[in-house]
């Protein structure tokens, strides 16, 4: 469906035009803002986020084309703004202020380094490409359960299998994982 | 999730990595995307009728109050109310509730060249307004609390649902405005005997309207908001710029009744509340069965919503118009018993045939099975099984608990290689008993995983 496909149905069904383009960004959102928030939040924190940013989109992208142009770019924006809100209202009481005449401030550095985020999304992407090695449905009940931090009975919903099996899997996927990325930080 | 491991590595990465994320390994918890698809149509309904996000965060605080049970359907007592005002003529629920037909004849003079030209409903022209279906989602759920009544904190209670579309309005508001209403005011030997039979069947020690203004809101007849919210006439609500409007139909045996409910809010103290002197309710009595089955008709006969579709499973040509218009699914299921994972729930041992508890641990998985199926409501009733479920089934687990009042039960069955599955509650003081039965359309195998969940 076109941007001005989407934009005609704003104008007959909203909610309709609401549910498809909840639909495709769904999964996109959700990444980018369990991504950021995901040792800092709660479930319940980075639900209330992602529905902030989806209600943002609604509010933003409507029949009168108020917005123009490329949709994804639009709510990745949106998303990645509404984490880091979230991150620091979360935070907020544990940041610690650092005075500029203390000798502590000369020791402070800028919070991106390009060489590291570099290095982080080679590694990112070494472990992605790990745990694909593993195969369906093992990538997905690891990735369910340790980056998701689901239990065993939603994983094994997910996959169609037994809770038992799941965990079954789950344990021999993670040996099998802790080899795979223990061989490559080896080799490397 | 908080136990460090490998793919902590994976959080606050670059946007490739999350790209490959979102594509490879997505999510995938279907009842949490719904969770979060109705929240944030909530919020968005909220941004646009000039509720704050900082406004609904402290609303989702609100104090729970204990309200006798017919207070918190205001709008469902309030039908009755009209009742009783027809009753006592000067009666407190008159009073409160006064029929104020100013809200309905603002409409009817906002297109006077329109409405010249046709007849339209007291209650105004249902097409020209968005309402929304009710889903009953008690998550998104907003209680807007009525000061209008004495010393007593009554709440309406504010769902949402999705708007319907303006093909099917218009021809709900063809049928509405066709109709011939009739006013409720009443000779008072026949309400009477109206409002007593449909309190005797509510509640079973029925109180007698008084004229004392006092005694009237204790005396005030009570409605099971689960039998009238949950499995009732499609229940329609408009709601924008901190107006309500509310319409829902009832079956008090003798008649129908139509009720029209109209109120603004705004919010204080961080609360939701009527800001209107008085909360306008208007009733007229109708042929309850015509209304139920035309408008189910009417909402039935094009493709559903596409929220709608998710939940309908692969039966539903099976299933009657009524069954599929109560649009029940996994919420409304589970909803049934809140509390599930903490009541003591026994099941019968089959091998030792003996009864045995279940522990906090297997009540949690069984509520993540149950959280995770999909359900189509079958019927409600009272002591009757539906017909459908008369067949001996090929297997079948039941779970019971009890408190001090209640007794409860799941009962899960195969039958022609479906699975059915009935929540029942039993009020052993009153006795009340109601039970509802669901088709757990995607998982054949529900039953095993119980019992794979209860015997391990």
């Amino acid at each position: 469906m076109t941007d001005q496909q989407v934009r005609e149905l704003l104008k007959s069904s909203p909610q309709t035009a609401h549910r498809l383009i909840f639909d495709e960004y769904y999964n996109y959102v959700y990444t980018i803002v369990f991504n950021r928030l995901r040792s800092f939040a709660s479930r319940e924190d980075i639900e209330e986020c992602i529905s902030d940013v989806f209600s943002d989109i609604f509010i933003k992208y409507n029949s009168e084309g108020e917005y123009n142009g490329d949709i994804k770019g639009f709510v990745a924006f949106i998303a990645k703004r509404r984490a880091v809100d979230t991150l620091r209202r979360l935070t907020s009481r544990g940041v610690n202020a650092v005075s500029i005449d203390d000798n502590e401030a000369l020791q402070l550095s800028s919070a991106e380094r390009v060489d590291e985020l570099a290095e982080k999304a080679e590694t990112g992407h070494a472990i992605l490409d790990a745990v694909r090695s593993l195969g369906e449905p093992d990538s997905t009940i690891i990735m369910q359960k340790y980056y998701y931090g689901r239990n065993s009975a939603d994983i094994a919903d997910i996959v169609g299998m037994k809770p038992a099996a799941v965990r079954k899997r789950l344990s021999r996927a993670a040996e099998k994982l802790k080899k795979i990325l223990t061989d490559m930080g080896e080799g490397r | 999730m908080k136990k460090e491991n490998k793919l902590d590595m994976l959080e606050n990465t670059e946007q490739s990595v999350i790209d490959r994320l979102s594509s490879e390994f997505p999510p995938q918890d279907v009842n949490e995307k719904e969770l979060i698809f109705k929240m944030s149509e909530r919020k968005f309904n909220n941004n646009i009728n000039g509720l704050s996000a900082d406004d609904e965060q402290t609303v989702s605080g609100v104090e729970v109050y204990k309200h006798p049970v017919w207070q918190r359907v205001l709008s469902a007592a309030a039908a009755i109310a009209v009742l009783a005002g027809g009753i006592t003529g000067t009666a407190y629920a008159l009073k409160h509730f006064r029929n104020v037909s100013d809200t309905a004849s603002n409409i009817v003079t906002e297109d006077t060249t329109r409405h010249d030209l046709k007849k339209i409903a007291p209650f105004g022209d249902f097409a020209e307004l968005e309402y929304q279906l009710c889903d009953f989602q008690q998550e998104t759920m907003q209680p807007i609390f009525i000061r209008d009544t004495d010393g007593i904190k009554s709440v309406f209670e504010l769902y949402s649902g999705p708007i319907i579309d303006t093909e099917k309005r218009e021809k709900i508001a063809d049928f509405f405005n066709d109709f011939d209403y009739e006013e409720l005011a009443m000779d008072e030997d026949e309400a009477v005997g109206i409002v007593n039979t449909f309190m005797t069947d509510q509640d079973s020690s029925p109180q007698v309207i008084n004229e004392s203004e006092e005694n009237v809101p204790q005396k005030a007849p009570i409605i099971q908001s689960q039998n009238m919210l949950e499995t009732g006439s499609p229940y329609f609500i408009y709601c924008r710029d901190n107006e309500v409007r509310a319409i829902r139909f009832y079956d008090v045996e003798q008649y129908g009744v139509l009720n029209y409910t109209h109120f603004h809010y705004g919010e204080k103290d961080g609360q939701l509340v009527m800001t209107d002197d008085k909360v306008s309710v208007e009733g007229w009595k109708i042929d309850y069965d015509l209304f139920k089955t035309t408008v189910e008709e009417i909402l039935g006969d094009t493709p559903a919503e596409p929220e709608e579709e998710t939940t309908t499973p692969e039966g539903e040509e099976s299933m009657t118009e009524t069954e599929i218009d109560t649009g029940s699914d996994n919420d409304s299921f589970l909803t049934l018993c809140p509390s599930f994972k903490d009541q003591n729930w026994v099941f019968s041992d089959t091998n030792s045939q003996q009864i045995i508890e279940t522990s906090y641990e297997q009540r949690e998985n069984i509520y993540n099975i149950l959280k995770c199926s999909r359900c189509l409501f079958v019927s409600e009733s009272d002591f009757n099984t539906p017909e459908i479920l008369s067949e001996t089934p090929t297997e079948h687990i039941t779970l019971s608990s009890r408190d001090e009042e209640s007794l409860y039960f799941f009962h899960f069955s195969l039958i022609n290689d479906k699975t059915y599955a009935a929540f029942g509650k039993y009020d052993t003081e009153k006795p009340d008993y109601t039970d509802s039965y669901y088709l757990i359309s995607d998982d054949t195998e529900i039953i095993q995983k119980i019992k794979d969940c209860l015997y391990k």
